[in-house]
């Protein structure tokens, strides 16, 4: 067996090792009613079977990869947020329309203490396999039922054993506690609603529990009905039950709400005044850190450029330190020494700063934090561009009789803004998400006291977005920071469209 | 050609295989979240439970104190059996529908009935109550020999002086929020919602900024001068631990640290400042049945034979240091023990509410309480605008 012949059995084997993966997670996917997934398992395995064992096509053999993991970590995502951003998912509005009404149904049910609990037994229909239970209500009856519907039956008194059980019944299968305990995902779910009002559930593998419940659901009208007041709830378009005089009932469900979300950022007004704010920090912040690391940047670049400095390599490397370091551990170092009266800051200068809880105190520890991660990389690109110059327009500039602050803003500042340009730029989007930054040092904070969604004075747009959906004490509102996060999308978007828009055009200077 | 074969032959194997396979029945287990940090007591305390039955329960370290994410995961099915919270959070996983009935399982009579209306909202009890805890007061004894202050003045001068020796860099160490600064709140006056002895049913009557609040908040601002309390509001635990604060205020969990720490303390309800206590917020940890259990029965059984009875709920206590809810368990509390302490000042506290308004209720009053620790705020001020914009947000005009 040569070598070419091992490497093909070995691809064989990790080609079909990697579909029978897919296929593997694609039924898990199925089973778990998550279709999109599902689809998408069973789609790529047929693809990749088709790609790399079928097909000639040699380019698709190296992009296919690539989509489908494009597919799966950014475009689903991508797309799954923004169907979010049309319904009104947030607490209390986690559950389909179904559960929700069964929810608010069961939860309105009183037990019945003068009642005994009702024994019962577990059936199978013979021909069907569908479950049945039978059990003994009102008089000496059994009743017979799968949940839906409820008859009354006979049986033979010869099949009746002494305690009231039943050994046996036509066309039925009698199941012993075992087999029952197999039928428990259906059984805990059971519910018979008597023409009485009252309604019984399985409390365990033996009894039922008899309750009262004060709801009833309409199905034909879609309707629930208080039996106790006699008050009617409709659905209403935000996914609950409301009266006539606006009582709404919980849990809601999650519904499809349009473009509310959209407009409610501009037209409710507890939302827009802390996002208004919010959004005037996220541009400053973004403007003001590139424009200072930039400048920094710059300034140490045209020092270690100096040619007499000795060592420069060692100064250089110092540098990129607060690069290497992971931004987790310096941040959270960095909001050590910013602590106030105790931190090291404030000790240093004895002083007492409220660093991190006065809005902008705070706003000022997140530009320096944010400026000490992000100069070494300025200072490298400006670096880079310095080296660049030719020496021949310097030179020629000296003989022109250019002074160095003339040969600096006329030579050196256009050319290097030239080539760092759209790299400025590029750092201004990416300053627009800076989230860790901000979520590590102040956590977005000090909070404004009016706003309610926890917005606060140092939150950029997507620290606000996080907080709506997983961190608000006001509970989770994922419809709308789903929204906010299509609109942080947007103006990133289009600001990099903007960076890439002037590159060509400084291409066309060139 | 022949591998091409034997890969489509491969791929009509493997589908038909996993087509057909059932999704895995979880019979004769239960899952349960706790409170991260207490998995091994549970699972103790669940052994014998487990052996005698035959079912496995599986402990899981979850953040267990609130809501876990369960509304989303209990409707996908990816929730557990049950999970420990506390008991503010009923109100809101009652409306939010991720939890269940459980009027018909609790004994009523095994608990104090403050602890059962923790657990009770619109007149259904939700969860079976393990633990009770709350914060009280602990003094530095080599600090203040003469022990636990008797009176608010007591604690004032003793601070003050203290402070001023240079001997103490702060007098009380507490997080500067709603939840630790409650006894301070209530002794000048001040209430979330009205109620009587716990029961929550009015929260139209917000007392956040109430007349007599008003009157007396101006001693807020003298004590924040006189660093009674911290400005920094960064609950520096280990000025107290150093010896350079008289007193903080802490809870069961701090227990652990102060006996590594090996220092001196003593545990005592907090002073008021016009005689008497000053009235904590106490905490009911209890369990909660999941709406989406995939075990309902066995997790109802698991709820009578284990987590309701009195050895269960002083094995959990026992560990973490709070106190029983059990009463029978309570009963066998020694009340010098740290937990019997707290147990003794837990009594006169007033249960936190546990209706869903509570959500806004956190975020205005901690941020007013942030705002006057920062500065920017006089104590008065701010409880005047978290009181104004709390009765907008809950529309009670």
């Amino acid at each position: 067996m040569n070598i070419k012949a091992a490497s093909r059995g070995s691809k064989y084997v990790i080609s079909y090792g990697v579909i029978f993966l897919l296929l593997l997670m694609g039924t898990k996917f199925f089973q778990d009613k998550a279709w999109f997934l599902a689809v998408f398992f069973y789609l790529s395995a047929g693809l990749i079977f088709y790609t790399y064992s079928i097909s000639k096509n040699t380019p698709g053999k190296y992009l296919l990869p690539g989509v489908l993991l494009l597919t799966l970590f950014h475009i689903y995502p991508a797309f799954y947020s923004g169907a979010v951003a049309f319904t009104n998912d947030s607490n209390g509005h986690q559950l389909s329309k179904e559960q929700a009404i069964a929810a608010i149904v069961q939860d309105s049910k009183v037990p019945i203490d003068s009642q005994e609990p009702i024994k019962y037994q577990v059936l199978l229909e013979n021909d069907s396999e569908k479950l049945f239970i039978i059990f003994q209500y009102d008089s000496q009856d059994y009743w017979l039922s799968d949940g839906n519907s409820v008859k009354s039956v006979m049986i033979d008194s010869k099949n009746i054993l002494m305690d009231g059980t039943i050994k046996e019944i036509d066309g039925f299968a009698v199941l012993n506690a075992e087999q029952a305990q197999g039928q428990v995902s259906l059984l805990q779910n059971l519910v018979i609603n008597l023409d009485s009002g009252l309604s019984l559930q399985p409390q365990d593998l033996e009894t039922l529990e008899v309750s009262q419940p004060a709801f009833v659901y309409n199905k034909t009208k879609d309707e629930l009905v208080n039996t106790l007041s006699g008050e009617i709830y409709t659905p209403n378009d935000n996914g609950q039950m409301v009266s006539k005089s606006n009582e709404a009932l919980y849990p809601g469900w999650k519904a499809n709400v349009g473009w509310r979300n959209f407009s409610s950022i501009i037209t409710d007004k507890e939302i827009r005044r802390p996002l208004l704010a919010v959004l005037v920090w996220t541009f400053a912040n973004a403007f003001l850190l590139v424009f200072f690391s930039f400048l920094m940047g710059l300034v140490l670049a045209l020092i270690f450029n100096f040619p007499a400095l000795r060592s420069k390599r060692f100064y250089r490397t110092i540098f990129i330190i607060p690069m290497a370091i992971p931004s987790v551990l310096s941040i959270l170092v960095w909001s050590g020494l910013f602590t106030a009266e105790t931190g090291v800051i404030d000790r240093l200068f004895n002083i007492s700063t409220p660093w991190l809880t006065h809005p902008w105190w705070a706003r000022l520890a997140v530009l320096i934090v944010e400026l000490w991660s992000t100069f070494p990389y300025m200072f490298l690109i400006t670096t880079g561009a310095i080296q660049a110059i030719p020496s021949e327009i310097l030179e020629a500039a000296e003989i022109d009789g250019a002074s160095t602050l003339k040969s600096f803003t006329q030579i050196k500042l256009p050319l290097v803004i030239r080539t760092v340009a759209p790299l400025l730029v590029a750092s201004i989007a990416m300053a627009l998400n800076n989230f860790g930054a901000i979520y590590l040092l102040t956590g977005g904070g000090p909070t404004f006291s009016n706003s309610n969604g926890n917005a606060g004075a140092t939150d950029i747009l997507i620290s606000y977005t996080y907080k709506l959906a997983f961190n608000a004490q006001e509970g989770n509102n994922y419809g709308l920071a789903s929204a906010l996060s299509i609109l942080n999308f947007l103006m990133v978007g289009l600001i990099s469209i903007y960076g890439l828009r002037k590159m060509k055009t400084m291409e066309g200077i060139n | 050609m022949k591998l091409h074969r034997l890969g489509v032959g491969l791929l009509g194997v493997s589908l038909a295989f996993f087509g057909s396979m059932a999704p895995a029945q979880a019979a004769g287990s239960i899952t349960v979240w706790v409170n991260s940090g207490e998995e091994a007591s549970y699972k103790a305390a669940s052994a014998a439970w487990s052996a005698k039955t035959g079912v496995t329960v599986n402990i899981v370290a979850k953040c267990g104190l609130g809501d876990c994410g369960l509304s989303k995961l209990g409707p996908a099915g990816a929730g557990p059996d049950l999970f420990t919270a506390s008991h503010d959070n009923t109100g809101s996983l009652v409306k939010s529908g991720v939890v269940t009935s459980l009027s018909s399982v609790i004994k009523k009579s095994a608990y104090p009935s403050a602890v059962i209306s923790g657990v009770s909202f619109n007149y259904q009890q939700w969860g079976i109550p393990i633990a009770v805890s709350n914060i009280a007061l602990a003094t530095n004894l080599s600090l203040v020999p003469a022990g636990a202050p008797k009176t608010w003045k007591d604690l004032e001068s003793t601070a003050t002086s203290l402070i001023s020796s240079g001997k103490a860099n702060v007098g009380v160490v507490t997080h500067i929020d709603g939840y630790f600064m409650q006894p301070f709140f209530d002794s000048l006056g001040g209430y979330v919602f009205a109620n009587k002895n716990g029961v929550y049913t009015n929260t139209k009557q917000v007392g956040i900024y109430s007349k007599s609040l008003a009157k007396n908040a101006s001693l807020m601002d003298t004590w924040l001068e006189k660093k009674i309390f911290d400005k920094a509001n960064t609950y520096d635990g280990s000025n107290f631990t150093n010896g350079k604060a008289p007193y903080a205020v802490v809870g069961p969990w701090s227990i652990d640290g102060l006996d590594k720490a090996g220092m001196k303390y003593q545990i005592s309800s907090i002073p008021s400042i016009n005689g008497g206590t000053a009235r904590a917020f106490s905490g009911v940890t209890a369990v909660y049945l999941n709406r989406f259990a995939k075990n309902k029965f066995l997790a109802k059984q698991y709820l009578v034979e284990v987590v309701q009875t009195a050895a269960f709920s002083k094995a959990i206590t026992a560990a973490n240091n709070s106190f029983p809810a059990n009463v029978e368990a309570a009963s066998s509390i020694d009340p010098n023990s740290v937990a019997g302490k707290f147990g003794a000042y837990g009594a006169v506290c007033i249960p936190m509410p546990n209706v869903s308004e509570m959500n806004q209720v956190w975020t205005y009053w901690n941020n007013s309480f942030a705002d006057w620790a920062s500065g920017k705020a006089k104590f008065g001020a701010a409880m005047e605008s978290a009181s104004k914009n709390l009765n907008k947000a809950l529309g009670n005009s």
